[in-house]
């Protein structure tokens, strides 16, 4: 029986681009079920981005509805998908995104500061989730002395370590080379086999697309392919 | 591999805790993320503190050098009178037992010296001109204790005793009396009679103010009781100088209750109303002052928040992805700006004490000229500014609300941001 952590009905999405609309996503409809790891591949323009964004509470869509854990986005404030943000959803982005002033421990400790987690607990924590992702002799630095590998993995500790029910990764692969990338989707991979994390990452590269258990294509803001329909 | 405790572990708790501590933290660091930018706000915040502080402080200085001059050439810090005599000065309206208030305030700490005054006014004479004059009874061996007059005598001598007189330099060329000269006072006594004394001129006096040296004349306080008629424990006046300007108001409080009832005690401001309306406009004059360097701080400090919250434009959509609310940020915003008006402020207080307190100590130089035609007055060669408490409260405050105020407006943009626009930088 299937259970979803995301399920978008008719989604359509309309940017308006130098005043010429474009339609970033037309109609889809997309399901995510508890402890996938989803690829969404496709050229750039092909709506992938929107759809995770959608799904993160970071943009609306014109039409359709988005469930997240149950919970109906189109009806939150954006002060309701902040929280819902906080609580249920980890980001991880292209271009790592942590904060400069802030060490790897104090960036993971961030998140969990939002969430009200006491000091100690979430020192403890982030430590511990730093120390799990190969990271314990990092604490320290601050993301301008870390290579883009390291940074994206202190990204992913902080993706992680509030014990989302959702992962969303942008391009996560972007800015890495090949060996890193590998060694972050090996990460993701033992997140997603190894503790459920559901995940779902917008990318063009093949070897992220490798990665996942599911792979899904968009052309022109439509899916037009989907590994979990064909196995169906 | 992970441990239980990483990824197991239960949801956050639902109950947000404060967090101070490291948000201040994080404002704190981020000022300096750009600190070339941050420096130079700080700097124009801590100069316009020093500005304002220290030009209050000069102005201050400069209304109590006034005000005691004011009280030591005539008026004492503090005055015991009459209860009518300050609003309707009548010959009638003297103090009894003047002896007794006069040694009762003596005997305080905070007051340096005292003396008995009569006034009256009267036709003075010599030879064939008259000119109408005021003359004050004083006591001159007290008078000389605080008075800054008998430094003033420009020919002649100060008052010695019984049958003298000074008299202010154009009076004198008025009457065309020269020292050695007598002459004729004549007025009208306490019991309407004629008042009429004789004394020799033993000095003219050039204090510099036209309306004293053109009408003032001093006699021994025994000469004026006996032609005005008063007993010899009567005047209109006990005149008590105070040590500071400032001390002297607590002071007159303090005579106040000591004086007793058939009395009222004067401060400074009530002897010297037009030193008091000086001051208020001059205060209202520091007002805009103050205002107008809040406006061109504020304005500047306006220019580095919009700058900033540009620059860092992704950052706050990647704080609003993770879940951090605009209304947060903001605040984190109006943290980094406070933050960064305290730094400013306390450099700029510190920069003003470090120059104001051994001014206020040692006094600052006037130019040679200024120092003496000053000198030529019985006033001090050098200006002594006085830190102003007030004006360091009230630029830190105008500083923080203005910084409050400038990084706000711009702030105000972040509550319309949307995440994927501001991650891609595009707000």
């Amino acid at each position: 029986m299937s259970d979803p952590v995301v399920r978008c009905r008719s989604i359509s999405r309309t940017y308006q681009d130098d005043s010429v609309p474009v339609r970033a996503l037309v109609n889809v409809d997309f399901d995510v079920d508890r402890g996938e790891f989803v690829s969404l591949a496709g050229p750039s323009g092909s709506g992938k981005s929107t759809l995770l964004n959608v799904i993160g509470g970071l943009d609306r869509p014109d039409e359709g509805t988005v469930e997240v854990d149950g919970v109906s986005l189109n009806e939150l404030s954006e002060s309701a998908l902040s929280d819902l943000r906080l609580r249920k959803m980890g980001f991880v982005f292209q271009a790592y995104n942590l904060i400069p002033v802030l060490s790897a421990l104090e960036n993971v400790e961030f998140i969990m500061q939002l969430q009200g987690i006491p000091a100690q607990e979430r020192h403890e924590r982030a430590r511990a989730m730093l120390d799990e992702l190969g990271l314990s002799g990092m604490s320290d630095r601050r993301p301008g002395e870390m290579s883009g590998g390291q940074q994206q993995r202190v990204a992913v500790a902080r993706a992680v370590v509030t014990h989302p029910v959702l992962l969303l990764a942008d391009e996560p692969s972007a800015n890495l080379d090949s060996r890193t990338t590998e060694e972050l989707l090996k990460l993701l991979q033992r997140l997603n086999e190894d503790h459920g994390v559901t995940i779902v990452t917008a990318t063009h590269d093949p070897l992220v697309m490798s990665y996942a258990k599911r792979q899904v294509r968009l052309r022109d803001g439509e899916i037009i392919e989907d590994s979990a329909r064909q196995a169906a | 591999m992970m441990t239980a405790q990483t990824l197991a572990g239960e949801r956050a708790t639902e109950t947000p805790r404060r967090s101070g501590g490291s948000l201040t933290l994080i404002a704190w660091r981020n000022l300096w993320r750009n600190r070339r930018r941050t420096w130079l706000t700080s700097g124009g915040i801590a100069f316009a503190v020093w500005l304002l502080v220290f030009s209050m402080s000069m102005q201050d200085g400069t209304f109590e050098v006034m005000v005691d001059n004011g009280a030591r050439l005539a008026l004492g810090h503090v005055q015991i009178q009459h209860p009518e005599y300050q609003d309707d000065p009548r010959m009638e309206y003297t103090l009894a037992g003047s002896d007794v208030l006069r040694a009762r305030a003596e005997a305080l700490p905070a007051v340096v010296a005292a003396s008995e005054q009569a006034h009256g006014f009267a036709l003075v004479s010599h030879g064939e001109r008259s000119f109408g004059a005021q003359v004050f009874g004083v006591d001159p061996a007290r008078e000389s204790v605080w008075s800054s007059l008998p430094g003033m005598i420009r020919d002649g001598r100060y008052l010695t005793g019984p049958g003298e007189a000074v008299i202010g330099s154009v009076l004198a060329r008025n009457l065309g009396a020269r020292v050695g000269d007598e002459i004729v006072v004549l007025g009208t006594a306490k019991e309407g009679g004629v008042a009429a004394t004789l004394a020799t001129l033993v000095g003219t006096f050039t204090s510099g103010q036209v309306a004293l040296d053109r009408a003032l004349m001093q006699i021994s306080i025994d000469d004026f009781r006996q032609a005005w008629g008063l007993a010899p424990d009567e005047a209109h006046a006990v005149v008590i100088l105070a040590g500071s300007v400032a001390g002297s108001v607590e002071l007159a409080q303090v005579l106040s209750t000591d004086a007793g009832p058939d009395t009222r005690v004067l401060d400074w401001r009530d002897l010297m109303p037009e030193a008091v309306q000086t001051i208020d406009v001059k205060f209202i004059g520091t007002l805009l002052f103050f205002a107008l360097v809040a406006i061109i701080v504020t304005f500047s400090i306006v220019n580095t928040f919009m700058m900033t919250i540009f620059e860092r434009t992704p950052e706050f959509g990647m704080l609003m992805a993770i879940g951090m609310k605009p209304g947060k940020i903001m605040g984190q915003l109006a943290l980094e700006a406070l933050l960064l008006a305290l730094f400013g402020v306390v450099v700029g207080l510190a920069l003003s004490a470090a120059l104001l307190v051994p001014l206020a100590a040692f006094g600052m130089p006037l130019p040679a000229g200024a120092a003496e035609v000053l000198s030529q007055y019985n006033l001090p060669d050098r200006m002594y500014p006085r830190f102003s408490n007030v004006a360091a409260a009230a630029s830190a405050l105008i500083m923080l609300l203005g910084t409050q105020i400038a990084a706000f407006v711009p702030a105000l943009r972040i509550r319309h941001m949307r995440p994927v626009e501001a991650l891609r930088g595009a707000e």
